[in-house]
């Protein structure tokens, strides 16, 4: 793996001169001191920060699913724990952030299932779904219906409440606006930094606008 | 009703005041500073409607007066939001700092400009 | 209800008007002559009903909780009006067709204004509330401006309809001040009521009459407020006879005459309705004397007539009231005869100034008849209305025949009137003669006699004037359905002819004598207008006005808009000190506020840990502020978050703790993707007296708002709402509150909190795009450095699903720069709409476009296509 990616990233703009930070520009230990030999995330790794590190891309790949299955724990067992959508929205959002804070925007655009706007979307479509559902049926606004299934078995007494799909509204909102910021504020500037460092690289740049056109 | 403990209060203040300090700087990161520190004083506040220390919100059955819950819901709405606004904000500030290659506030040219207008045109 | 049928009418015909004009041209005027037809149809078969005393009413509810609404009562005084306004529109409109081209600009823009006033104006005089009369008042000056500056790429007519403008509808809102201020002495904002049962006087009655009269002054251009008239005379013709002859100067008349009833009595009416009247009368005549244009000589003159009618309907008796009713008929129709007259010559000659018209008697002998007998209308020679109604005038004021005014104030009327009265003699002449006379110092003009369907107005109109005169019984009648009301002389009065040989036929003799003599002397008369120092100009004064206006706004602007954020959000903080805190501050001293003492609960903490966790917030927020670095600044934020945190779970909030915990973990992290580009410290104030200042102001702010929370905490004394919520939450099934509360008590708040949450993403999403715009547009130049290579294989792919495992933004701006960044033949197509800036910027950009949609914005899409592939690879591994 990663003999295979400087190969492959060689000739892309961004990759020869270090432009992970400024850690490996005046860093005395050598680039990639700590990088994983193992594949441990889904593509070629380029962390958000600093050189590629073991530690967190083990993290990441390891923790990703505990923090997602706890995250929807938070969201289920809101109505009688501490949680909720909001927590269990952040929570699941910062597996997320994890995951691109060790493998950068690559990493994050693979591992989430769809775009933030995506999510927002369906948010919002769930949340005044269930908003106004109970208009059809002559209720007022946001009216909770709930069941309560007494023998389903492995889990005993369960209830199933309309707010759970309130709540699951919320839930991908939040995931939603987190994976949206990240998206802006992360992914895309580090883009552009790349972009820009790889321009600057190539020099002679002013010379080549006059020609151009 | 009792009022808070004086230990809160005091801290709710330094909250305020180094929140509003923030909030006057000219740099828009320290503005965003200052609107977050704004929301825990905020949200501080909702609480302090509800002071003694008491048992979470959760009926569990436990014995003893449970705090009210209406505060708090409204804080976590509170907190939530402000984490959208903050977000916001830092896209905002980075826009600017695009811009302008500074992170500060700039005055607005356009107050300037009609402040300057000190001969009125003929109107009639 | 026929009438608020009728009034719908009007608007609908407007509605349609714009939409006919370009099909049958000036004949549209034909139709939007119809409603006012209607309205004039309308009025003559209910006057007999009305004239016997009983008012036709309608009424539509409006906001009847605020006692709003659109009542409407007809009765005598309307029903004159409504004749007037309606009856003289509807000729109106059929001179339009004529006098107006087909190719007339904005012609069904004209037409349907002209029947939106038509229409507000029929609602002013038949309304019976007064916020639905403040309502049409304001839609006539509003038409009154859109018509006044039909013409509007001459200057001179935008600046004459926004002076209108402004001077009526300014003085409007003070009306409206004065209708409050009447509603709510009286109980009812009916005009009926209010007049039947005036309010008890005193210094807020004084107050209310005062503000009412100043807006009817200015709308019915009363000195000083007469300067908006003539200038207004540069709307069209048709448009200034209607507007500023028939209907809409009218306005203000009718409202002292409708309310004259009932406060004729009060001092201050009196004083300004009487001496204003008899200003405006003085002025407009003196100032008619010496006018070129005819236009303008009839403005003045309508000025002059209008504090006359002002005199008239203020005074209060029954005499003058007949005499106004007489009046304001005959100045209705001869002013519009001699403002369609004006037309046509202007029309037929392309001139209006009297040194330039010459020998038109000879050659417009049918208008010169018109226009002479609408002339001798307005002097006041019999057998015409105008007659009638001077003699009327007159009587009204000599003294002992009329209850009121005071003998002396009689006097000085009746001395008004009389001059008045010669001066409009005077410049009636001057009208004929400068009009139609053969002069022998200017060319004869040469134009042919107007068309019959173009005359047919002007000689309906005076037509009416003569029969009216000579069978002055018809407006007697209307006269006396309004006159009734008021105090009676001691004999009836009616308008006639003939009354015996009466002091003020004598005094009309006289009148007549010396107003020949002034019209022969009138060489004299304008030398001695030239030697007479100028008086002070009201166009003048209004100008100073609006300057005046002008001024204060930019130094308040100036002084208030300093343009800086911080010095905005001081003041507001200093304001929140201001008000509230110095009260609070006031209340403690005085004892006005209850402090809590330690039998109400005073105490230093909650628990001892409640000190430590509020020891770490105080510090490292204070470090906050005095750290200028940013990344320990960061780390003192966050610590900030985690106190705030642990004070939540001390409190008994473990949800608000654990949500505030990630809030801030995930704050911290997106600052840190935001921190690290920016500079490493912020820049510092310079310690100074702002610095101090500004702390100073701070530490305040902050300490009032925790010691306003500890009072009003302890202040608290009813139960909280969330007192049931456990029961219920029990029901629901749910057993943590906080989240019950969220997701279903008040799951309202939680709809709009998402709604601010998506506002937010999409907010961030879009700021950071248009960053990318700018930077593409920037940048373009260093674009070939780029290599191709790399994508070879992922150009292929780049256009792939979008969503599928693709983050939002690279794949949006892939989308944008294929729209911006498509091959070179998109230049030319985009070069003319797009203004020449923005085809520059993109100019060096296209050429890379070529190489690949993907490339052209550089990593972010190449990447993705790049990281696809990458994935490939890795699966092929």
């Amino acid at each position: 793996m990663s003999g295979d990616e400087p190969a492959r990233a060689g000739p892309s703009p961004g990759r020869a001169a270090g432009e992970w930070g400024r850690a490996d520009r005046s860093g005395a230990p050598p680039e990639n001191w700590e990088a994983p030999r193992e594949r441990w995330l889904s593509t070629a790794v380029r962390p958000a920060f600093g050189p590629r590190s073991v530690l967190l891309e083990v993290a990441a790949r390891l923790l990703t699913p505990a923090i997602l299955v706890f995250s929807v724990f938070l969201l289920v067992s809101g109505h009688d724990r501490p949680g909720g959508g909001f927590a269990g929205g952040l929570v699941a959002s910062m597996a997320y952030v994890l995951r691109y804070i060790a493998g950068g925007r690559r990493e994050l655009a693979a591992g989430i299932p769809m775009r933030p706007n995506g999510l927002l979307a369906l948010g919002m479509l769930l949340v005044c779904g269930t908003a106004a559902a109970p208009l059809l049926a002559g209720h007022p606004m946001l009216e909770v219906y709930s069941y309560t299934a007494h023998h389903l078995p492995l889990f005993g007494e369960v209830k199933f409440a309309s707010y759970l799909l309130f709540e699951s509204g919320v839930f991908l909102i939040v995931v939603g606006l987190v994976l949206s910021v990240v998206a802006a504020l992360g992914a895309r500037m580090e883009a552009e930094e790349e972009e820009i460092r790889g321009r600057r690289r190539s020099g002679g740049a002013g010379a080549a606008k006059g020609e151009r056109p | 009703m009792n009022a808070p403990g004086l230990v809160l209060i005091f801290a709710v203040a330094v909250l305020y005041s180094t929140g509003f300090y923030l909030l006057l700087q000219r740099s828009l990161m320290r503005v965003v500073f200052g609107i977050v520190i704004l929301g825990h004083a905020a949200n501080l506040s909702l609480m302090l409607t509800d002071h003694a220390i008491t048992l979470p919100p959760l009926l569990t059955g436990k014995d003893g007066p449970i705090s009210d819950p209406l505060p708090q819901a409204m804080a976590l709405t509170a907190i939530v939001i402000t984490f959208g606004v903050t977000t916001f904000l830092l896209a905002l500030a980075y826009r600017v700092w695009l811009g302008d290659d500074n992170d500060e506030v700039p005055a607005d040219l356009e107050d300037r400009r009609i402040g300057r207008l000190s001969e009125p045109e003929d109107s009639s | 209800m026929l009438l608020p049928a009728i009034l719908a009418l009007h608007a609908a015909v407007a509605a349609l008007l714009p939409l006919l004009a370009d099909r049958f041209g000036a004949r549209i005027f034909l139709l939007a002559g119809l409603p006012p037809a209607a309205a004039a149809v309308w009025a003559l078969a209910n006057a007999s009903g009305i004239l016997s005393g009983a008012p036709v009413t309608a009424g539509i509810a409006w906001a009847p909780a605020l006692k709003i609404g659109l009542d409407f009562r007809v009765d005598g005084l309307s029903l004159a009006m409504t004749l007037l306004v309606s009856g003289v529109g509807a000729i109106i409109f059929g001179y339009c067709a004529a006098y107006f081209r087909a190719d007339e600009r904005g012609l069904g823009r004209l037409a349907a204004i002209m029947v939106l006033f038509a229409g507000s104006m029929l609602g002013v005089v038949t309304t019976d509330n007064l916020f639905a009369l403040y309502v049409f008042w304001e839609l006539t000056s509003i038409t009154s401006f859109l018509l006044v500056g039909h013409e509007d790429h001459k200057e001179q007519a935008r600046r004459a309809a926004t002076q209108a403008l402004v001077t009526t509808t300014g003085t409007g809102l003070l009306m409206l001040i004065g209708f409050i201020m009447l509603g709510t002495a009286a109980g009812d904002y009916s005009i009926s009521g209010l007049v039947a049962d005036p309010p008890e006087g005193g210094p807020w009655l004084t107050g209310a009459l005062v503000l009412v009269l100043v807006g009817a002054f200015a709308k019915s251009a009363q000195v000083p407020l007469h300067f908006w008239l003539p200038a207004a005379m540069v709307a069209p013709t048709p448009v200034s006879a209607y507007l500023h002859a028939a209907a809409m100067v009218k306005g203000g008349v009718y409202l002292v005459a409708r309310l004259a009833p009932g406060f004729a009595e009060a001092g201050v009416w009196q004083a300004l309705v009487l001496s204003v009247g008899l200003a405006t009368m003085i002025v407009g005549g003196w100032r008619a004397l010496r006018q070129d244009d005819l236009k303008l000589l009839l403005a003045y003159g309508t000025v002059s007539q209008l504090g006359f009618l002002t005199l008239l309907g203020g005074a209060g008796t029954q005499v003058a009231a007949t005499a106004m009713i007489g009046t304001l008929i005959a100045h209705g129709l001869f002013k519009s005869a001699l403002f369609l007259s004006v037309g046509v010559i202007d029309h037929e000659t392309g001139s209006r100034s009297i040194s330039r018209l010459s020998g038109l008697g000879r050659r417009m002998p049918l208008l010169a008849a018109v226009a002479t007998l609408a002339a001798a209308s307005m002097a006041g020679l019999p057998p015409l209305i105008g007659f009638a109604a001077k003699e009327a005038a007159l009587e009204a004021f000599v003294p002992g025949a009329a209850p009121s005014p005071p003998p002396v104030a009689a006097g000085a009327m009746l001395a008004g009137v009389a001059l008045a009265s010669v001066l409009t003699f005077a410049y009636s002449a001057r009208f004929v003669w400068g009009a139609f006379a053969v002069k022998p110092t200017v060319a004869e003009n040469r134009a042919g006699a107007p068309s019959p369907l173009f005359a047919a107005a002007p000689v309906v109109l005076a037509a009416l004037s003569l029969v009216l005169g000579i069978a002055p019984a018809l407006v007697d009648h209307l006269a006396q359905g309004y006159a009734h009301a008021l105090p009676a002389g001691h004999k009836p009065y009616h308008l006639a002819l003939w009354h015996g040989l009466t002091p003020t036929l004598l005094l009309t003799v006289l009148v007549v004598a010396a107003g020949v003599a002034l019209f022969l002397k009138r060489r004299a008369v304008g030398r001695l207008q030239n030697a007479m120092p100028r008086w002070p100009d009201a166009e003048y004064g209004y100008h100073l006005f609006l300057h005046g206006v002008y001024t204060v706004a930019l130094s308040v602007t100036r002084r208030s808009q300093s343009g800086s954020l911080p010095v905005y959000l001081g003041i507001i903080l200093a304001t929140i000190l201001a008000l509230p805190g110095v009260r609070l501050v006031a209340g403690l001293i005085t004892g006005g506020i209850a402090v809590p003492g330690p039998e109400d609960g005073l105490r230093i903490w909650d628990s001892p840990l409640e000190l430590l966790v509020a020891t770490v917030i105080v510090v490292t927020s204070i470090a906050t502020v005095r750290e200028h670095r940013r990344f320990p600044s960061l780390i003192l934020l966050n610590v900030v978050g985690f106190g705030t945190a642990g004070l939540f779970v001390l409190h008994g909030a473990p949800d608000l703790a654990l949500t505030l915990v990630l809030v801030e973990t995930l704050t911290t992290i997106i600052l840190v993707f935001v921190l690290r580009r920016l500079p490493t410290t912020f820049s510092v104030r310079p310690d100074g007296w702002g610095k101090r200042l500004t702390v100073l102001l701070c530490t305040a702010a902050g300490s009032f708002i925790a010691l306003a929370l500890w009072l009003m905490t302890a202040a608290r004394s009813g139960d909280p709402v969330s007192t049931g919520y456990a029961d219920r939450a029990g029901e629901a099934g749910g057993t943590n509150l906080v989240n019950m509360i969220l997701a279903d008590f008040r799951a309202l708040d939680t709809l709009g909190e998402v709604v601010v949450l998506v506002t937010a993403a999409v907010a961030v999403s879009s700021l950071v795009l248009l960053n990318r715009r700018d930077r593409v547009v920037d940048e373009s130049s260093a674009e070939p450095a780029v290599p191709a290579p790399g994508n070879a294989g992922g150009t292929g792919e780049d256009p792939g699903p979008p969503g599928t495992g693709a983050l939002a933004l690279p794949v949006h701006t892939a989308g944008a720069e294929a729209v911006g960044g498509e091959p070179a033949e998109r230049d030319p197509r985009r070069g003319p709409e797009s203004d020449a800036a923005d085809a520059d910027a993109e100019a060096p950009e296209a050429p890379e476009a070529p190489e690949a949609p993907d490339e052209s914005e550089g990593p972010a899409g190449g990447r993705r296509g790049d990281s696809e592939q990458g994935e490939d690879s890795d699966d092929e591994r």
